[in-house]
């Protein structure tokens, strides 16, 4: 035997062994000590929501012994991508957690499972608030009667302001549009390096104006009854442009055009803005950095010219359709979302729980918390709208409306022209599904219910 | 085992993973910049030829992003590469205690992630609150704030700042390599000859680490051509477009819009570029030669 041959024959017994020996503690270590089938959940709720759904997963995993619940924080700005990439993939989560926006494109990609057969079966239903399953229907997650997210939180926006500077200006929060410009430019004094707004100039920023959009045509349309797209009509234009003048009049940090929510909330609770409009999470943020009752105020939003905005959405719990434990996984959101577990996790961080128990919950129609419950429970406020059923919704909030409004605050186009745009986009969308699935898509709702 | 076979039998994994994963995707990639495809719309996946590489040329966007691109790659590579090369020559000249310890430290920005990076960074030279305003300030370099990032004249190149940053140390470690693998007789042999610190550099340090420039100059174009992780989370490629490269607009197209089809075109052209760069720039540094010589 020569000693070439030899090492040839050594280095594959050496190679095969070291194969096998890679892949024998995969064998083994997946399971770990806990053998049974694990349910993975993407969350991108964030910080404490995401530390509160992992408690409560923990405890259901300790009251059962069939599955157990891996939650999977991730953080906002990345959620939509790696969902996307884990769906296009074919390696989805089990559970998702999705914002409205994103349901009818992960529902085009038929990732999400049609939960109807459970939900219809399931007492636990009526628990459900009516806002809750409204908004539901808004995001699509409820088409119909067919059923492919369980609403698991309602957000609300409300004023924050600094009290501290009310108080030294003798002003109270305002009511209308028109005094909200007037108090912006009373705390405004740049000099000291204080801004009555905090505005919202990069991702997330079409959640502000789009509202006083509202306010000035007094309308949640985007359509006429012809299906061409009116967000930029003469009123609509109007609005857009009281927005971009508190920044173009210096009434916001200059930089607050590339500010997203991070920074947003933090140039108002470290003092450097007066007011900001945002959900009402925010107050724990707020309280988490030292703000109480003689530093912050919440108020409800100002009313614009011809209406008074309520932006409320939803967050909804979908099952992926790739789900080999569907009747766990539905198990499990019964469970989650039981008034009790739902208004126990909703006080810990702060929101307004998808169950009617919780719109009345004493504790989160208080304080801080009360404008939030009044402009969720006030039947005479316009509720905002979007057509989610557009699968390029997605695409038009997260990169068409921060490019266009970005180049509006920059002055290199005006308001009308940056409507006009965004127009020719969403009418572009809307033909397609009309053309597609015929001439009766969802509109808004008569009033909440 | 036959002993004909044998060969095939051991290139045969490297085969197979070359093949499982490079060649497969790319092939993919080219097929799908063929086809609409648009992700929500799973089922209507027609052929349609090069109507998407129609579409780009027709597109503003891909000619604004193809511009910063090249501002974005000429500006980070230049930089790094000139101040990777002088901390390379500092360290090969210099001996002083410690310079292990030092040389540990300066590599450290090669081992952090882009994303952290990109958010150390966005913080850095945030308008508002960020440590380079505070610094200015405190110095009396400034007067008023500046909003890095939200300028539009600036957000790039603070990007670049950024990028620069991260990259000298690749340039150092892989040039501080060459420059030690250069056999000290060389040296000596210019120095008798009574060459002076200019000429020893220009006739014999240069054309010495000359190859090892070519791959990494290369490679590391490449990398920063196809690098959309820093941008998108100091400027998410704003304000309005002003900040927006060509490989980050693949991924919005992609992950964002979701046209899939039309990515892969755009993907495939930025493959495109990259590919007539590697072939422009190989035979400007002569680097066939180089390795055949």
């Amino acid at each position: 035997m020569s000693l070439s041959v030899l090492s040839r024959r050594s280095m594959l017994k050496i190679a095969g062994g070291a194969m096998l020996g890679a892949m024998l503690p995969g064998c083994g270590g997946s399971g770990g000590s806990d053998d049974r089938p694990a349910l993975s959940l993407i969350t991108p709720l964030g910080g404490s929501k995401d530390a509160a759904l992992a408690r409560l997963a923990n405890q259901y995993n300790e009251m059962q012994s069939k599955v157990r619940v891996v939650v999977n924080p991730v953080p906002w700005d990345l959620a939509h991508a790696k969902l996307l990439t884990m769906i296009a993939g074919g390696n989805p989560p089990d559970l998702m957690m999705l914002s409205g926006m994103w349901m009818a494109e992960f529902r085009a990609m038929n990732a999400l499972e049609d939960i109807s057969p459970w939900f219809h079966n399931w007492s636990g239903k009526d628990d459900f608030a009516p806002l809750a399953l409204q908004r539901s229907r808004i995001a699509t997650a409820i088409v119909g009667d067919t059923v492919f997210g369980l609403p698991f939180e309602v957000t609300v926006r409300a004023m924050f302001y600094q009290k501290k500077w009310l108080d030294e200006l003798g002003l109270q929060p305002a009511d209308t549009r028109e005094q909200w410009r007037t108090l912006l430019e009373k705390m405004t004094i740049s000099d000291k390096n204080r801004y009555g707004y905090a505005l919202r100039g990069s991702r997330g920023g079409f959640w502000s104006w789009w509202a006083i959009a509202e306010e000035y045509a007094s309308t949640n349309e985007w359509f006429d009854a012809d299906h061409r797209c009116i967000i930029n009509s003469p009123d609509h234009v109007k609005g857009l442009e009281y927005w971009n003048a508190i920044f173009q009049d210096g009434l916001t940090p200059p930089d607050s055009i590339n500010w997203g929510y991070t920074e947003l909330v933090q140039g108002f609770w470290s003092g450097v803005c007066g007011c900001i409009e945002q959900d009402n999470e925010v107050v724990g943020t707020c309280v988490e950095h030292g703000m109480d009752a003689s530093t912050l105020v919440t108020a409800i939003m100002p009313a614009g010219p011809k209406a008074r905005v309520t932006s409320n959405d939803i967050w909804t719990f979908a099952m992926s359709s790739a789900t080999k434990n569907k009747d766990a996984a539905y198990a499990f959101f019964e469970w989650l979302l039981a008034p009790e577990q739902a208004i126990s996790y909703a006080r810990e961080v702060g929101v307004i729980p998808p169950v009617k128990q919780g719109f009345s919950d004493p504790e989160l129609s208080s304080g801080f918390y009360k404008p939030f419950m009044d402009m969720i429970n006030d039947p005479t406020m316009l509720q905002n709208w979007y057509p989610n059923y557009l699968p390029e919704m997605g695409e038009f909030v997260e990169v068409m409306v921060t490019r266009e409004q970005q180049n509006m605050l920059l002055k290199r186009q005006s308001p009308q022209e940056t409507l006009d745009k965004l127009a020719d986009f969403i009418q572009a969308a809307e033909k397609k599904y009309v053309d597609r699935y015929g001439p009766d898509t969802p509109r808004p709702p008569e009033k909440i219910g | 085992m036959p002993r004909k076979s044998e060969p095939y039998l051991l290139l045969a994994p490297a085969y197979l993973l070359i093949g499982g994963f490079m060649l497969y995707p790319m092939v993919s990639v080219v097929l799908l910049s063929l086809h609409k495809y648009q992700l929500t719309d799973p089922l209507d996946r027609p052929f349609i030829g090069l109507d998407n590489y129609r579409a780009i040329l027709g597109d503003a966007h891909f000619l604004e992003s193809l511009a910063n691109s090249a501002v974005w790659v000429g500006l980070s590579l230049a930089a790094q590469f000139a101040l990777g090369f002088a901390l390379s020559l500092l360290l090969n000249t210099t001996s002083f205690r410690g310079k292990g310890l030092y040389q540990a430290v300066i590599f450290t920005p090669w081992a952090v992630s882009g994303f952290l990076i990109a958010l150390i960074w966005a913080w850095m030279l945030n308008g508002e609150f960020g440590l380079v305003n505070d610094l200015f300030l405190r110095f009396g370099l400034i007067d008023t704030k500046i909003g890095f990032l939200s300028n539009e004249r600036t957000a790039l190149l603070s990007c670049v700042v950024a990028n620069v940053w991260f990259g000298i140390t690749f340039f150092a470690i892989m040039l501080y390599a060459a420059l030690q693998a250069i056999p000290a007789s060389l040296y000596e042999a210019a120095d008798m000859d009574g060459a002076s610190a200019w000429q020893t550099f220009w006739r014999v340090t240069v054309p010495m680490v000359r190859p090892t420039i070519t791959v990494t100059v290369l490679l590391r174009a490449i990398w920063i051509f196809n690098w959309a992780d820093l941008i998108w989370v100091m400027t998410k490629g704003g304000p309005g477009a002003a900040s927006q490269t060509l490989a980050l607009y693949v991924f919005q197209k992609a992950f964002i819009g979701l046209d899939f089809g039309y990515a892969a075109a755009l993907g495939v052209t930025l493959a495109g570029l990259s590919l007539a760069f590697t072939v422009v720039w190989l035979r400007i540094g002569r680097f066939h030669e180089e390795a055949s010589a």
